[in-house]
């Protein structure tokens, strides 16, 4: 008999003897009451749409599609049928002046989500950031500063959030900021983490050194005394076709200006 | 008779969804009582993941995998509710720290010891721990439900298991000191 498997008889025996715990009341009549003023969210495939249907039905669809994406090809790229007795133009590898030169028309299976480019600037009173946002994204600017060691959540007041309206919760960004005091930036840093990152590495942010926590899309750094928190967050239950939400981010810090001395302590 | 309640809740249906959440609101609790090992906590936390649930159900793509889901949901919403009350969660933990009474007169001493050695670990940790022998799930299925790759949830597991049986020695070497006092005395 091992240790290892000893502690883990030792745990199923424990669970497994684990009474059901009636939950009060009022958690499920506040929830309920909650949803009643929520509407759900449409994630962009509308996959609900699609859980009923038998394989088959999914291969016929797929081969609908595969046909229809074929023919719109064929249309946009076969040259226009030559006239009796004209002669062929040869391709060359000169561009036609008149074709612009952009990404070719998408076609259904190249459709994903895109947010808009960044061009809404947006200057954190309360954090001292400044960062460029998606145009049409709606930002709700901190109130409250941001006192405790635990990442702001969505509803926070203590963090600045900048949200896709379409998207709510599920796809967001969060800035936040506050004086390290006595901690060092590691131990500050470790204790807003709280063990919850899997891969944490290097980062800096507008010449400021710091730490990415995991697959990208967290990061903390700090200048002048002030530890910064920046975060981008998505909903792995919403679908976000073609988001690359790492590649994006890393375009979103790179707009990043700290400005420690206009943040309120 | 579920999948059809599942069907019309992700449709919009907010009385099916009622249904569901009444059937499953102990469950889920209870879920998040052993993770966060904090009643106030886990309450909050439950309504939040009721909540989620509801926002996100359209995106549920496999109606079968219905109660799967919502454990990641709940695993979600213990992280979040966690992480936004981490202070004062702190504060309760020293407090709930402090050296308990033993329970050696009732057959409980082993369940009594296993349940301080296990609100010692972190909520990570301790994630990982409930969904393996509580749940039962699979390292696959935990990585899956934690949104992390297979060798991390493999890796959390066996920190997780390394830091509970060290706080399970620690506790037998208190008791054992404790009691070469008594007979000292």
């Amino acid at each position: 008999m091992t240790a290892n498997g000893d502690l883990e008889r030792r745990l199923s025996d424990f669970y497994s003897r684990e009474p059901l715990m009636r939950a009060p009341d009022w958690v499920l009549e506040s929830a309920l009451s909650t949803i009643e003023s929520r509407r759900q969210r449409r994630g962009l495939l509308a996959p609900w749409r699609f859980a009923r249907m038998t394989t088959s039905m999914k291969l016929a669809v797929a081969a609908v599609a595969v046909v229809a994406v074929g023919a719109v090809a064929i249309t946009q790229l076969a040259p226009p049928p030559s006239v009796p007795g004209t002669p062929t133009v040869a391709p060359t590898n000169t561009a036609p002046i008149t074709a612009p030169p952009s990404t070719p028309e998408p076609t259904p299976s190249q459709t994903g989500y895109v947010p808009p480019p960044l061009s809404g600037l947006f200057i954190s009173e309360m954090h001292g950031i400044h960062i460029s946002y998606p145009a049409g994204w709606i930002v709700r600017a901190a109130t409250e500063p941001w006192t405790t060691d635990g990442e702001p959540a969505f509803t926070s007041l203590a963090g600045d959030v900048i949200y896709d309206p379409d998207l709510g919760d599920g796809l967001f960004l969060t800035l936040a900021s506050q004086p390290l005091g006595d901690m060092s930036f590691e131990e500050w840093s470790t204790a807003v983490l709280d063990d919850a990152c899997s891969d944490v590495g290097p980062t800096v942010v507008d010449g400021a050194a710091g730490v990415d926590c995991g697959p990208g899309t967290e990061v903390l750094v700090s200048r002048d005394g002030r530890g910064y928190l920046i975060m981008l967050r998505t909903s792995q239950d919403v679908q976000l076709v073609g988001f690359d939400a790492t590649d994006w981010f890393s375009g979103v810090l790179a707009t990043v200006q700290l400005a420690p001395e206009d943040a309120v302590e | 008779m579920q999948t059809d309640l599942v069907s019309r809740a992700q449709r919009g249906d907010r009385e099916a969804f009622s249904v569901l959440a009444g059937a499953a609101v102990d469950r889920l609790h209870t879920l998040a009582r052993l993770i966060l090992r904090d009643a106030d906590l886990a309450e909050d936390a439950t309504q939040e993941a009721l909540v989620r649930a509801w926002l996100d159900l359209p995106s549920l793509r496999d109606v079968d995998r219905f109660e799967a889901w919502l454990n990641r949901v709940t695993v979600r919403a213990c992280s979040n509710t966690r992480r936004a009350s981490r202070r004062w969660s702190n504060r309760l933990a020293m407090v709930t720290a402090e050296p308990a009474e033993a329970d050696h007169s009732s057959g409980l001493a082993d369940r009594d010891e296993l349940e301080r050695a296990l609100r010692r670990l972190t909520v990570a940790q301790r994630t990982v721990v409930v969904l393996t022998f509580y749940l039962g799930y699979p390292v696959a299925d935990v990585a899956d439900a934690l949104d992390i790759p297979v060798g991390t949830a493999k890796s959390r597991l066996h920190y997780a298991l390394d830091a509970l049986r060290a706080a399970l020695a620690a506790d037998a070497r208190s008791e054992a000191g404790a009691a070469t006092k008594e007979r000292t005395a």
